[in-house]
């Protein structure tokens, strides 16, 4: 009982420190392995099997959507593990029969990879990873000045389809006024009256939104060239 | 599309879409700054409110409302019988379940006369009939040796029977200075229950056969004089009736018209009940409707 209720409280913590939440999953990594391991029929290995990763992420979800009302924590995460993992095997079927790189090409031969050419350029695609990295990284620097990880912005990134269209919008109307970023850069906060007005979204969806919209529109102020490029297409339209 | 990975857990992985969806998904084995093709998106945790709760939030509300309404607003606020009196003024006194007095008509001029500007909510039915019966009697409607019919009505026997014996205690003291004959009946009986002779000596009882007994004896010791020693009552004048049909032959303009008037009460009763009834559905849509201010009209008649 009193290991339920210790429990219950380490996923509440867990709920809103992604550290906590990182080191509970570690915890319980051989629960997750053991419930993966009763769906695929054999031992999952850590970086090799999908399923285990899918099932990582479900432990999580559940972490985040879990409460007392909801029963016992671990049969509420092992009932959402299967349910996860069922949809991707389905997802998978639908996609047609994947052959695995590690699989040898011919019956006792080489490994498939071995015997495929490789098109992309190895060493550009390290060196452009590796810079990808070492901006992402100042990136989240930035944003730590602001107070916000890149977890917080992705939490607050909008789901539904009309919030997103309207903080593209947003986005855009700042991109058409670079005063706007400035302001931003030298306040640290969003200038929301001016962007309000000028892009017709309402002000409380700015403000619901704001650590997203003010991640992005930190990207698009000098220095953070390799994700504005990324978010190139990005424009006011539909997802 | 292509996405690129932002920051890496050991359950899932943050990664930035080229439409700027910034999103978690699962991490099969990403380092920041790997682009890919294809993730595994993170589902949002279900609202705080949702269907359940809304459900339940529905439920609770709706189980507060009937125990309001069925358990203080119908017993207390709705009409479950009602007490008729006739003297010459003619009232009609709907009453509560917990014996509160809902609402009063005036049936005739006299009536509604005599309950203009009266304060009858929420009182007892039996205070308001004794008091209705000294209030006629100081407008000069109840003179002395006149009678009192009460007539109660309701589709619980209990709730009747229960009201009449209240009545019966409270009609004991008749009007002060005045000789009364109170008859007590239920609605669509041939004959009263009980017999009230109230005077200036203090009151009587009787059940009506006591009653009737009694008028045969005094019209024998009067004998043939053709005093009107009964009088005063309704029914009975002169010679003992056997039966209560030979009764009504005798009396003339009594008992039989008094039951004619009966059946017109008892129509004009349940029109008071329909539209009683009319008067609780818009009520309880008022009820719906008003939202707070209607429940709020309530505690306020609670309190």
């Amino acid at each position: 009982m009193s290991e339920e209720h210790q429990i219950v409280s380490r996923v509440r913590e867990a709920k809103s420190d992604p550290a906590a939440a990182d080191g509970f999953i570690r915890e319980y990594m051989g629960f997750i392995k053991a419930e993966t391991a009763k769906f695929t029929g054999r031992v999952p290995q850590e970086g090799r099997d999908d399923e285990l990763s899918v099932a990582m992420l479900a432990f999580y979800e559940s972490i985040l959507a879990y409460d007392a009302s909801r029963g016992p924590f671990l049969r509420f995460a092992a009932l959402s593990m299967r349910s996860r993992l069922i949809d991707y095997a389905r997802a998978e079927n639908r996609r047609g029969a994947a052959v695995s790189y590690d699989e040898p090409a011919e019956e006792g031969g080489t490994a498939l990879k071995d015997c495929i050419a490789d098109e992309n350029d190895a060493v550009a695609g390290a060196a452009d990873r590796l810079s990808a990295r070492k901006e992402i990284g100042e990136f989240s620097l930035r944003l730590s000045d602001f107070g916000l990880t890149l977890s917080d912005v992705a939490d607050n990134c909008p789901r539904q389809e009309r919030t997103f269209s309207a903080c593209r919008r947003v986005i855009e109307c700042a991109k058409a006024h670079p005063e706007l970023l400035k302001e931003l850069e030298k306040t640290k906060k969003l200038p929301m009256a001016a962007l309000s007005e000028l892009s017709g979204v309402e002000r409380k969806t700015l403000e619901r939104h704001r650590r997203y919209l003010l991640a992005i529109l930190l990207a698009y102020t000098n220095g953070f060239e390799i994700i504005r490029r990324h978010l190139g297409q990005l424009k006011g339209g539909t997802r | 599309m292509e996405y690129l990975v932002m920051e890496t857990h050991p359950a899932y992985a943050v990664v930035l879409g080229e439409d700027g969806a910034c999103l978690k998904a699962a991490n099969f084995g990403y380092q920041v700054g790997d682009r890919v093709g294809e993730i595994v998106a993170i589902k949002p945790a279900p609202a705080k409110t949702g269907l359940r709760k809304t459900l339940a939030v529905l439920a609770a509300a709706a189980a507060c409302l009937c125990i309001i309404f069925f358990g203080v607003y119908q017993p207390n606020y709705m009409g479950y019988g009602s007490v008729r009196m006739t003297i010459n003024p003619d009232v009609l006194i709907s009453v509560s379940r917990t014996d509160r007095v809902v609402k009063l008509k005036g049936l005739n001029d006299d009536g509604r006369a005599l309950i203009k500007g009266f304060d009858y909510k929420g009182r007892p039915e039996d205070a308001v009939a004794a008091e209705l019966m000294s209030r006629a009697s100081s407008l000069g409607y109840l003179k002395d040796g006149g009678s009192v019919k009460l007539t109660v009505s309701s589709r619980d026997s209990g709730w009747s029977a229960d009201a009449k014996d209240a009545l019966a205690e409270s009609m004991d003291g008749g009007v002060s200075g005045k000789s009364v004959t109170i008859y007590l009946s239920y609605a669509g009986a041939a004959e009263p229950d009980t017999v009230i002779a109230a005077g200036t000596g203090g009151s009587k009882t009787y059940t009506y056969a006591q009653w009737q007994a009694l008028q045969a004896q005094k019209a024998a010791q009067a004998g043939q004089s053709g005093s009107n020693a009964g009088q005063q009552t309704a029914p009975a004048q002169s010679a003992a009736p056997q039966t209560p049909e030979q009764w009504g032959q005798q009396q003339g303009d009594s008992w039989e018209t008094w039951g004619e008037g009966q059946g017109d009460s008892w129509e004009s009763w349940s029109k008071q009940y329909s539209s009683e009834w009319e008067d609780f559905g818009k009520s309880v849509d008022g009820l719906f409707s008003g939202g707070k201010s209607s429940i709020g009209n309530i505690i306020g008649r609670l309190g």
